[in-house]
């Protein structure tokens, strides 16, 4: 596999994962970047042993865990932990139906809320519902790629998304 | 299983990542459960909302930037290969004197005289600018 299509492949799910992993554009694209930066110069000794995509994932976990043991990352998450969290358990409220072009704004609330929901998972049950929902991965790929028995993916996942349906109970019945 | 047990395992039905034996046996206890055909109609709901709206594409300029940071580590300032040339063609000469010193003394006199009357003119003609 040659950078050019590592990058094409990967670096969206890369991003997505980072992104959540983080809750933050900034950090993500940074995180991202280091991670498939280092995918790109680990290629020549990639020995194949796993799919080129639980390799590139298990990078960004490792990059995220390295981010998270910067101080000056540390000090801002700490603020932003202050700043949100008020209200950890309750439902996130649907707003009210509006029809015609302020449809919008309600995919917005949508998208927001199901955003809020996600950030108050913790970050490994993020990652997990990530690669399970967007990626289509299997329970054993996902263990590969965090590192974790098959048994904790399943159980983490179950219970993930237990409390997404009750925070978000109020969009899931609209479906 | 019990219908606890059950509830616990629906996401993983949901997902088919069950033996066969289990998926039979939920299958059969779902069709007659309603509380768990609602649980699971909530999973699948879910799961189009994470789909619809947690999704992101990596900014193209990221792509880029990873490439051109990648392209620029592979152009170091001289080829590994140009170098071990380089070193080698160093170590030949060297050895090639060496052997003549030893095994032809006149020719590599010679040749030593002709370096040194070389050197002393062009000292001398940069001496009378």
């Amino acid at each position: 596999m040659s950078p050019e299509e590592l990058i094409e492949k990967y670096s969206d799910m890369a991003y997505c994962l980072a992104l959540r992993l983080t809750g933050n554009a900034v950090e993500a694209e940074d995180l991202a970047e280091e991670a498939l930066l280092r995918a790109v110069r680990g290629l020549p000794g990639f020995r194949g042993d796993c799919e080129p995509g639980i390799w590139v994932y298990r990078i960004v976990m490792n990059c995220w865990k390295n981010q998270l043991r910067s101080p000056r990352l540390a000090f801002w998450r700490r603020l932003r932990g202050f700043a949100s969290a008020d209200g950890e358990e309750q439902a996130i409220d649907p707003p009210d139906p509006a029809p015609g072009p302020e449809n919008q704004l309600e995919g917005e609330a949508r998208r927001e809320a199901f955003e809020k929901a996600l950030s108050r998972l913790e970050p490994q049950d993020r990652a997990i519902l990530i690669l399970r929902e967007l990626d289509g991965r299997s329970y054993n790929d996902i263990a590969e790629a965090l590192s974790i028995p098959e048994g904790t993916v399943r159980s983490r996942l179950s219970r993930a998304r237990e409390k997404l349906r009750g925070l978000l109970r109020g969009f899931l019945e609209g479906k | 299983m019990t219908h606890e047990e059950i509830k616990k395992e629906l996401s993983a039905y949901f997902d088919g990542q069950l033996g066969p034996e289990k998926a039979v046996e939920i299958s059969a206890h779902v069709s007659a459960c309603a509380e768990c055909r609602a649980a699971l109609e909530e999973l699948s709901a879910l799961s189009s909302g994470v789909k619809e709206n947690l999704s992101a594409a990596a900014p193209a300029a990221m792509k880029e930037r990873v490439l051109a940071r990648a392209r620029a580590e592979k152009k170091p300032l001289f080829r590994t290969s140009t170098v071990l040339a380089a070193a080698a063609v160093i170590i030949l000469a060297l050895m090639a004197g060496i052997a003549a010193k030893r095994y032809m003394p006149v020719m590599f006199a010679q040749i030593q005289g002709m370096i040194n009357a070389a050197s002393s003119t062009l000292g001398a003609s940069g001496g009378n600018k």
